[in-house]
């Protein structure tokens, strides 16, 4: 078989983009290696451990286990576009002020998932935190301060 | 992976077309075990169909279509009131990143999470070898069958199989030589040499639907499980039960056990245990204890079998209480 490359139109972090790539790629991989969005970050690659967390239609979802195939047509939302013209997300401003990001290697993913979570629900309790996070493995084990740190910004994020 | 050519399908059936005429290729829901498996290489199809496009028509009450995701699946406020352990079968599973994505086609169809299967280094009677890698003397099998087939000791790892099963679903297949509608309870075989799938669907054939009936036991049902982590972690044992309870006496009862078996497993002893006698604490022990009576625990997967009785406990009391 050969290996032909293919190329999609992705909506990625509000700007459309064309890419080609080999029809078998990842999500992850696309983002990653043929678009340098680095961010996001490559873990177990089997749905283990949620650091490759990326919104797709504003959910969170696994890209290392959606076909970038798939996402045209979708709106793909990356940890490089949460910072807008005025500096850093309030999540990404609390997460440094709090030291929540401890080897980081989670981050991007908590980030992205926390970011669906305060969209849905302004005001989470700690319970609904922990269970939209569920998929978001720290081994770190810094949880306490990443809750704390999106508890924070969704304060910030009410106070506008 | 290796590379694969890539269609899509409008509907189920053109989906079951395509299928049909390929050799060796797979069908695709949301991917999420698939893709994993294709990773690891333990499946190497040249074609994928995919069904995430497929139109289905299930906008009755009940009707679940087979690419309905699990997270939409735990927010039907219909499947809650009417099927409670199908409800929670679903919201419990996995994590919010897999329900956004897995559908309910792909959770019943999914691969054992037998690391024996799943590693190509060790022998899997379900990949054609002679011997089972789990059944061997010094395996690692904790998470493995307490009910083991003589060939597999894989367990199955579906956790919404087993409330479907519970609540008597119908499952719906598409096969170009005609469509056929299941007992769920009948969609699972015995593993055999060679067969990597643990559906009795034949190439080609796709399950397009499944209907849920609006009956006092799928009103009357639940759903437990235990796992290692509250969260992120496929079951160690499940149970799903229903039970249709009239004059004080249960007239029907089903209870399904998960991830003891190769395939999803009704304790029909434990169900006779109950038709025809109240619900109270003697008749539950009763059908715990008939639940496991026939197990065959591997060395290092006895707790299963301790905490699968509770589990049964634990429902059927659920049950008791419910309404």
């Amino acid at each position: 078989m050969t290996l032909r490359r293919i190329a999609k139109r992705l909506l990625v972090n509000g700007e459309e983009h064309e890419v080609s790539f080999l029809p078998h790629r990842t999500l992850l991989e696309v983002l990653r290696e043929d678009m340098a969005l680095t961010g996001t970050k490559h873990g177990c690659e089997l749905g283990e451990c949620g650091t490759c967390t990326v919104l797709l239609d504003g959910e969170p979802v696994l890209s290392c286990l959606v076909l970038a195939r798939e996402c045209e047509g979708r709106e793909i939302e990356t940890v490089e576009g949460l910072a807008g013209a005025s500096g850093p997300h309030p999540l990404q401003h609390r997460f440094a002020e709090l030291n929540a990001a401890q080897c980081g290697y989670c981050t991007p993913g908590m980030l992205m998932t926390a970011m669906s979570v305060l969209r849905k629900t302004p005001a989470p309790d700690r319970e609904t935190l922990r269970r939209e996070l569920a998929g978001n493995l720290c081994r770190c084990t810094g949880y306490l301060k990443i809750y704390e740190a999106i508890e924070m910004a969704a304060e910030d994020l009410q106070d506008g | 992976m290796k590379n694969f050519a890539y269609y899509t399908a409008e509907s189920v059936p053109a989906a079951a077309r395509a299928l049909a005429g390929m050799k060796n290729a797979v069908a695709k829901g949301g991917g999420t075990d698939l893709l994993a498996l294709l990773k690891d290489r333990v499946l190497e199809p040249d074609e994928v169909v995919s069904l995430k496009g497929a139109k289905i028509d299930a906008k009755v009450a009940g009707v679940i279509a087979a690419t309905t995701t699990l997270a939409e699946l735990a927010a039907d406020p219909w499947i809650k009131k009417h099927a409670p352990a199908v409800h929670v079968a679903a919201d419990e599973a996995a994590t919010p990143q897999i329900r956004n994505v897995a559908t309910v086609g792909g959770n019943l169809c999914q691969s054992t999470r037998c690391w024996y299967y799943r590693n190509k280094n060790f022998a899997c009677s379900k990949r054609g070898d002679d011997a089972c890698a789990a059944l061997t003397a010094r395996s690692q099998h904790r998470y493995h069958a307490v009910f083991p087939h003589v060939a597999c000791a894989s367990a199955h790892a579906s956790n919404l199989a087993p409330a479907l099963i519970a609540v008597a679903a119908t499952v719906h297949c598409v096969h170009p030589d005609g469509d056929r509608a299941l007992d769920a309870g009948l969609l699972y075989q015995d593993p055999a040499k060679g067969r990597v799938q643990d559906t009795i669907l034949r190439p080609g054939e796709l399950i397009e639907r499944i209907t849920v009936p609006d009956s006092p036991l799928a009103r009357r049902s639940t759903y437990v499980e235990f796992r290692e982590r509250e969260s992120f972690d496929f079951s160690a044992v499940s149970v799903a039960a229903a039970v249709h309870i009239d004059g004080g006496k249960v007239i029907d009862a089903r209870i399904v056990l998960g991830a003891v078996a190769p395939k999803p497993l009704r304790a029909t002893a434990a169900e006779q245990a109950l038709v025809g006698q109240p619900l109270n604490a003697a008749t539950i022990e009763k059908a715990a204890a008939a639940a496991f009576a026939d197990a065959r625990p591997l060395s290092d997967n006895k707790y299963k079998v301790v905490i699968g009785r509770r589990l049964v406990m634990r429902a059927l009391a659920g049950l008791k209480e419910m309404r």
